[in-house]
């Protein structure tokens, strides 16, 4: 039984559901791109395991890969403190300056973040606001999507100079935000690749061994036997 | 063309993943904030004793310094005096490759190591035999302790009498420390 055949498209219809698509493909591509360009971000902020392990790992004094983990992940923890002590101490600043500033304007109920909503454009999400015959949204197999552009706008973008500090504090805050999620980026991809190397490094592999085949031992410190 | 479709099924993979890596940013965002409590507290605590805030951690000093002694090693920096190996010669080899003309023989170029010339006594020396192919010499008489009949007797009287009459030095440094005066006089002298 054909569950399409009693669906039946207009004109209208079949160009929305290809503009649909369109959209569709297009915000995959974006995340795509934005998925490449984390990868390669986070191998960037991955070489820099490499450095903090490269000396201790070519000397032989950490020769396994339990050692090699917890070495490795005490020296990323160190980083990550280090590297977020800066946006700590911005955020303390900024902290200081609402305070600062509160303690004039007497405005502690109110979010920075709403202050700072009247610098963008408003526009109407709500349904209701709609008329009944062209809403905004339409549930389509228990799914609600656009069903129009919102065209509605409630207030346009306006500026304050009594409101300048709560600008800047929430731009600051949002700041931080990014900054410090970068940082909790750089120590994910610094623990994966930690995980990876220590299991590499120190990997012994019999692919392509003969037993009928020299020996050949290089002079060196041998690493101690697998468990 | 490829390469949008690859793009795009990166794109279904990263829009499936995104949510799992909000959620361990947001982990380890919340560990980022203990680990910088518990790291800013040791910082404070290294302050006040004097340390440096983030000091060395002993595996990478030692890892430095074995990479130190290696540079300076390849450099030649680090010439300590070494105590010579003992030479582990093999003195029974060195008999049996040595020619039979000389006891102290040089050997050929090209043949085997001999290592030190004073090494090739032969071990069966000591033992008062003559190896084969040495030239036949005299060797000393093994000493035997004489008995004591066999002792000459004891004469007690001076084999020279001038000597019991030898001039004596008296000799005195005068609290001078350059110059030693010595006063020669004999026996006779003091009568």
């Amino acid at each position: 039984m054909n569950v399409f055949a009693g669906i039946q498209f207009s004109e209208t219809d079949k160009k929305a559901l290809i503009i649909l698509l369109i959209l569709l493909v297009i915000v995959i591509l974006i995340i795509g791109l934005i998925g490449v360009a984390v990868r390669a971000t986070m191998h960037y902020q991955a070489k820099r395991a490499d450095a903090m392990m490269h000396d201790v790992a070519v000397t032989r004094v950490i020769d396994n890969p339990k050692s090699f983990r917890r070495f490795g992940l005490k020296k990323s923890n160190r980083a990550l403190f280090r590297d977020s002590l800066l946006p700590f101490v911005v955020l303390a600043a900024t902290i200081l300056l609402w305070v600062i500033w509160n303690l004039f304007v007497e405005r502690w109920g109110e979010s920075v973040f709403s202050i700072s909503d009247e610098l963008f454009i408003h526009i109407k999400w709500d349904n209701s606001q709609y008329p009944a015959d062209d809403p905004l949204f339409v549930r389509v197999f228990g799914i609600y999507i656009f069903a129009r552009w919102p065209e509605a706008v409630e207030g346009y973008p306006t500026f304050k100079v009594e409101n300048l500090v709560a600008y800047i504090v929430a731009f600051m805050y949002v700041v931080v935000i990014v900054w410090y999620a970068i940082i909790c980026q750089a120590y994910l991809a610094r623990f994966f690749r930690i995980e990876r190397l220590s299991r590499s490094i120190y990997e012994k592999s019999l692919e392509g061994f003969k037993a009928q085949q020299e020996i050949n031992i290089v002079p060196d410190k041998p690493l101690p036997p697998s468990e | 063309m490829l390469r949008a479709l690859k793009t795009f099924g990166q794109g279904i993979l990263w829009a499936v993943l995104l949510p799992f890596i909000l959620v361990g940013i947001a982990v380890v965002g919340v560990f980022g904030i203990a680990d910088f409590l518990i790291e800013f507290v040791i910082m404070i605590i290294n302050f006040f004793r004097g340390k440096k805030l983030f000091p060395i951690y002993p595996e990478d000093q030692k890892a430095y310094d074995i990479l130190k002694r290696a540079i300076d090693k390849q450099n030649g920096e680090l010439e300590t005096p070494v105590a010579p190996q003992p030479q582990s010669v093999y003195v029974q080899q060195n008999f049996y490759s040595a020619p039979p003309q000389s006891p102290f023989p040089m050997p050929p170029s090209g043949s085997l190591p001999q290592g030190n010339p004073q090494m090739q006594i032969p071990p069966t020396y000591v033992q008062g035999q003559i190896p084969p192919g040495y030239p036949q010499q005299q060797l000393p008489p093994a000493y035997q302790q004489p008995q004591p009949q066999q002792l000459p007797p004891v004469v007690d009287e001076p084999v020279r009498p001038e000597l019991a009459t030898l001039p004596t030095f008296d000799a005195s440094l005068h609290g001078k420390t350059d110059s030693i005066e010595i006063d020669i006089h004999s026996e006779d002298d003091n009568r």
